[in-house]
Formats: C-alpha cells, structure tokens, sequence
C-alpha cells in the first residue's frame, strides 16, 4: 500500500488514528543489558489477525536515528525465551499470540544517548494458509521514542 | 411471507478483533458482549482469541464452559486453519494436514462446537480422509463457500459430490454471506480512494460492479484508462467479490448447518451497505435453515487508519437488522 494522499489539498489530512495497531510499541524503548551486553530495547507486536508460528515472520528490520540495524545485533525475546533472528525459520512451532509484545534487544555498547531516537521497523510475516504463492505482508512502522529512564 | 423457522442468532467473536488487539475487550467481555446483543450462539477464531492456542490447558476449557453457562451461550463453531506454509521451505504433506485438521476437531470438541469451519481451499480428497475422525468426534466440518467461490462453482461440487457419495452427517457447507455483495462496498472504495486510487475510476469500477460487467473487462478497461497502481488494484478487487443468486441456497440446504453473517458496514439497525440481507433470509427460512447465524464483522481493516473502530455497536445493529428479519418478537 502507498502513503494516504488527502484528496484536496487543502484539506487538512486525516487523523490516524488506526496507527496504534502499529509494529512498534509507545512503550518500553530504554537501555539494557542483556547477557552481560550493553544495548537497548525495543518493544515490537504481531500486527497479523491471528497468531503465527515465528516461522512466518519473513523478515524483521529495524533501524534507528537512520542507521539500519544489523539482524546479528538483534535478539528477540518473548514469554522469556530468547532467539536470534536467523533461527526464526526453523521455529514452526512456537506461536506468537497477537497480544503477546516481543522484546527486540539490540546490542549497542554504551546504549543510546538520553532523549528522543527515530526508531522505523518493518515486520515481514507469511499469512500461512493462503495456499497460492507465498504472500508476505509487510507492516512498516516510524515512531519518534523518547528513551525511558532506566 | 413465512416467518415461522428454527433460526438462531450468533456472534463470531473475530468481530471485535479490533477491540481485541488493542485490549479493550478481554475474551469474556467479547462473549459478554454478544450475550448482550441478544446472541445465543458463539462462533471463533482461536488464533485470535485463545492465548497459547494450540496448547490450551485443561483449565481454559473448564473456564470457556463456564463463561458460557454464566452469560446463557451455545458454543457453535471453531474457525479452522490448515496452515500448509508453517515451515519454511516446504508444505505440509498430506498426513500432517490429515493431524492439523484432527488437532482443531480435538479443540472444537473440547469447545462444545458442533460444528468446524473448514478453508475453502483445502481439498475434497482431505476432507474425505477426515471425515472418520469428524464422526468420531461428533463435529460437522463445513467448508466455507467464501467468494469468490459460489455454490456452483466447480471446486465447491466437489466438495458436495463427496458429502453425497459418502452420505455422512459430518461434512457439508458453510456459506458466507460475502458471496451476496451486492454493491462494492463503500468502506473499501473510500480506503482504496485515501491510498491513492483516482476518485473517478474508483466510481467507474464501483459502477461496473453493481452492472456486473465481468472483471477482467473492467481490469482491461482501468489500465486503458491509465488507472494507477492502486486503481488496477481494485478493478482486480472485482475478482475476489461476489453477487450470487441467494435462491440457490434453497438446492444446496440439504448440506448447509452453519453460516457466516459476513458484513462490512451497517448504515443503521435495517441496512448494510453491500450485502442485501432482506433478500437472503427469506430464502432460509423457506428451504428450513435450522442453524445459526453468525454476525461477522469485517470492516474495521477498511475504516482503521482514519477512524476509531466500533465494532460493538456495528454488530448491533447487524443483529437488530436479523432479528427483524428473522420475525422476531412478532
């Protein structure tokens, strides 16, 4: 889908206010340490209908302040577990719940700097009963966070 | 007119997906809601409305049966998936959908669902090799005549050439009232129109719809018109929607025991936009429909982006809109 164009341009454009069902969640976006790693924290959701196994998660980008973050520096941790984003494939049978928030740990020594980032994601999943082709859809999401004090 | 039937009213609880994902309605606020709109029968998608599904515990059940005594209602149908790309690289082989499809009629019992929806592209031969497992569990499968498939549709006879050879109770169909789109439905115009799709074209192709000039014809004509990418989209749109003739329900009703009361839009407590229920109803109380009908709300993914969803009062009306036509309180 493109970006909404208001049709009269001097119309003011329309208040979005479906954005709350965004990829990327308000809340949680802070420093951490994971495993003995210095880094931060983003929240991110399932933006499909239904639950999927993390198998139809197709691809999972995100970037921050601009700079694409590289998938290695990703773990995505959910009800406790944790898995690198390149295992996702193979795991057909853990489900994500649609109301269950996964946590994306990106390893960053120092961590952010205090106060507001520009954090864009886009989550590729795999609708897996559609029996033609392999439709993946894409949720593509930009968010202005303030980083939450620790 | 006849009014007098054994028709029941329901509520597939994937209406209130959107309240749902934004956690404004738990499942028991989503069952207590449709107890309250005077539903007696509950339809779901347990993807969408079971945490852990497709590990339930035992517990979750007791609590489900106990929601339903406590706000007065019959559990109906389980929504299956047959989800053949959950690996990556490879296809389900056909004994691991033969386990899928056991697996959700195992959860469809425990629900106390006597009936499971089955997707409408999943195959004759399957749903024969299952058929053993759906009497012993004692619940219909019915495959799901979504559009743009219709009862005469060759897939679709199929599929009832293998309840007639077989002359089993447990499989038949279930028609989604999305196969009487009658007009093309005003919210996804107006989406298509904020995405980008050319006001007039949008108009054309809507009115070439309601002429039933055939889809490709209007696909030809929108990019002979320059259409966009977003216009070409939605004349493409026509091959996924549908008005078919709702006296065939009355040949079919033999093998029909559930239905999807797909709509997309409710205009007030008698109308909805698209899909002329007046002129669907009445054919199923002459052929003796004697299942339920279930309210399914799909507009909330057309209408998301610009407004507040308020699918409660969208299923509302849709059942105030039944309950008249089904005579009620006369």
């Amino acid at each position: 889908m493109t970006v909404a164009t208001p049709l009269d341009a001097t119309a003011p454009p329309p208040k979005r206010v479906g954005i709350v069902r965004s990829f990327l969640c308000d809340e949680g976006f802070r420093n951490a340490t994971y495993k003995g790693q210095e880094g931060y924290e983003v929240q991110v959701r399932l933006t499909s209908y239904r639950s999927l196994p993390l198998s139809c998660v197709e691809g999972l980008t995100l970037k921050v302040d601009g700079q694409e973050v590289s998938a290695e520096n990703i773990t995505f941790i959910m009800n406790g577990y944790s898995h690198s984003i390149s295992e996702l494939p193979q795991l057909s049978s853990i489900w994500w719940f649609i109301l269950d928030t996964a946590t994306l740990f990106v390893a960053h020594e120092g961590g952010l700097s205090a106060g507001v980032h520009e954090v864009e994601g886009t989550l590729i999943t795999v609708e897996p009963y559609i029996t033609a082709g392999r439709f993946s859809f894409y949720n593509s999401a930009k968010k202005s966070l303030q980083l939450e004090q620790e | 007119m006849q009014t007098k039937h054994n028709i029941k009213r329901g509520v597939s609880l994937y209406s209130f997906q959107e309240e749902t994902f934004l956690r404004k309605m738990s499942l028991e606020d989503c069952i207590a809601k449709a107890s309250e709109l005077g539903a007696t029968g509950i339809q779901v998608v347990s993807e969408q409305s079971m945490p852990g599904f497709p590990h339930l515990s035992d517990a979750f059940y007791a609590q489900w049966h106990e929601w339903m005594e406590k706000y007065g209602c019959t559990p109906v149908c389980h929504d299956s998936f047959l989800d053949t790309k959950r690996h990556k690289g490879r296809n389900l082989t056909e004994e691991e959908c033969v386990e899928s499809v056991i697996r959700d009629l195992k959860h469809a019992s425990k629900l106390g669902c006597s009936v499971m929806r089955i997707l409408v592209s999943t195959s004759p031969e399957l749903m024969e090799k299952c058929i053993p497992y759906a009497e012993e569990y004692n619940v219909k499968m019915g495959i799901e005549i979504h559009s743009p498939w219709h009862f005469d549709q060759p897939w679709i006879q199929r599929h009832i050439e293998v309840a007639e050879r077989t002359g089993t109770k447990h499989f038949g169909l279930i028609p989604d009232m999305g196969i009487y789109t009658k007009r093309y439905p005003r919210v996804m115009k107006d989406r298509l129109i904020r995405n980008g799709a050319t006001p007039a074209i949008a108009e054309y192709i809507c009115e070439a719809y309601e002429t039933r000039i055939f889809c490709e014809y209007v696909i030809f004509e929108v990019r002979s018109m320059g259409g966009n990418a977003l216009d070409i989209a939605m004349a493409e749109s026509l091959r996924h929607n549908i008005w078919s003739n709702p006296k065939r329900l009355l040949e079919y009703m033999p093998y029909i025991f559930h239905i999807h009361a797909k709509f997309y839009d409710m205009v007030d407590d008698e109308t909805e936009y698209s899909i002329p229920y007046n002129e669907v109803i009445p054919y199923l109380i002459q052929g003796g429909y004697e299942g339920y009908l279930c309210s399914e709300y799909e507009g909330n993914r057309h209408i998301q982006d610009i407004s507040e969803v308020d699918s409660v009062e969208q299923v509302r009306r849709h059942q105030a809109m039944m309950s008249k036509l089904l005579g009620e309180g006369q």
